[in-house]
């Protein structure tokens, strides 16, 4: 059996199980929009009993959210060039103290390496830290959070599918 | 998006959203995560504003249906549980038939007969949220139907070979 070219417009313009009269015509001879009514029909008995047992959380709860990963986002944003900032002065103090600038003696090779590792632990540090704190933020408000307003229930009303 | 826009939009999508994904990937767990990033992500968006409702649902279920996409790669199917029934006892015995016939299906196949015959979606929207050419829907959304049927007039058999 081929698919019926009647048969989106057959679904898509009929508001529950009513047609149009043309449409309503052809739904009586056609076999394959006659499939795709009852197939319809069906699929809308499983679509009824899994939204009804659905869990989604409050509108309130997810538009929070949205707010507090906004929010999230623009301190992220605001404080970028804190922290190349941060990142470039240690780089320069490095690059000072290395070269042996004005007021400090040049460093012997085992000082540079010395102050090379503090450098390298330091920028470790810092990396670990700002990945730590988008996994906290991930995990905890995002889901944790979530998790738990969900467990406590709010369910309102099924909507009719 | 304004808060009573956005709170309409929520009331009215997100448990049908959640039955879609619930049943196209067969696990609650996602669907929960899911509705809701799907929801955070079409409000961080810039022309939310200026969508229509139908554009804006067909954005939300194209969000979902890629986040579904890249998560059930990411989380075992252990993690699948049982998906709740109807309520009425009236409709068990064609509720029992479907949820067999559709389980035996692809995730594919259940997210187009899904998107086609619960949310009415057109063959151009259906397209663009499952990532087909239109004209190509048609036929996989007929392929689809086939072996519903199939499955559901018991056809075990037919339904395995094309598999």
């Amino acid at each position: 059996m081929t698919p019926c070219p009647f048969e989106e417009r057959v679904l898509t313009s009929s508001s529950g199980e009513i047609l149009a009269d043309d449409l309503a015509e052809h739904l009586e001879s056609c076999v394959s929009c006659q499939e795709g009514f009852r197939i319809r029909r069906l699929i809308r008995i499983e679509a009824a009993a899994l939204a009804a047992h659905s869990s989604v959380p409050p509108a309130a709860l997810v538009l929070w959210r949205a707010r507090l990963r906004r929010t999230n986002q623009n301190m992220d944003r605001a404080c970028r060039p804190v922290y190349l900032a941060q990142g470039l002065s240690l780089l320069a103090a490095i690059v000072y103290l290395v070269m042996g600038g004005e007021g400090t003696r040049p460093l012997g090779a085992a000082e540079a390496v010395a102050l090379a590792a503090v450098a390298l632990v330091t920028i470790g540090i810092l990396v670990g830290w700002w990945t730590a704190k988008g996994n906290w933020r991930r995990n905890v408000l995002q889901s944790g959070v979530a998790r738990g307003l969900r467990q406590h229930q709010l369910l309102g009303e099924a909507p009719q599918v | 998006m304004r808060d009573e826009d956005f709170q309409a939009f929520y009331q009215e999508h997100a448990r049908r959203l959640w039955a879609y994904i619930a049943r196209i990937s067969s696990n609650p767990s996602l669907a929960d995560d899911v509705v809701q990033e799907s929801f955070l992500r079409l409000w961080e968006l810039d022309p939310v504003d200026t969508m229509t409702p139908e554009h804006r649902k067909n954005y939300l279920y194209k969000i979902a249906a890629n986040l579904v996409k890249r998560e059930a790669r990411k989380r075992s199917e252990q993690e699948v549980a049982d998906l709740p029934g109807p309520e009425s006892a009236e409709q068990i015995d064609e509720w029992i038939g479907i949820r067999n016939a559709l389980d035996r299906m692809k995730a594919a196949e259940r997210s187009l007969l899904w998107l086609a015959y619960v949310e009415g979606f057109s063959h151009r929207e259906i397209g663009a949220i499952a990532g087909y050419a239109e004209n190509s829907v048609r036929p996989l959304l007929h392929r689809a139907k086939q072996r519903l049927l199939r499955f559901l007039s018991g056809d075990a058999k037919s339904g395995r070979e094309e598999q």
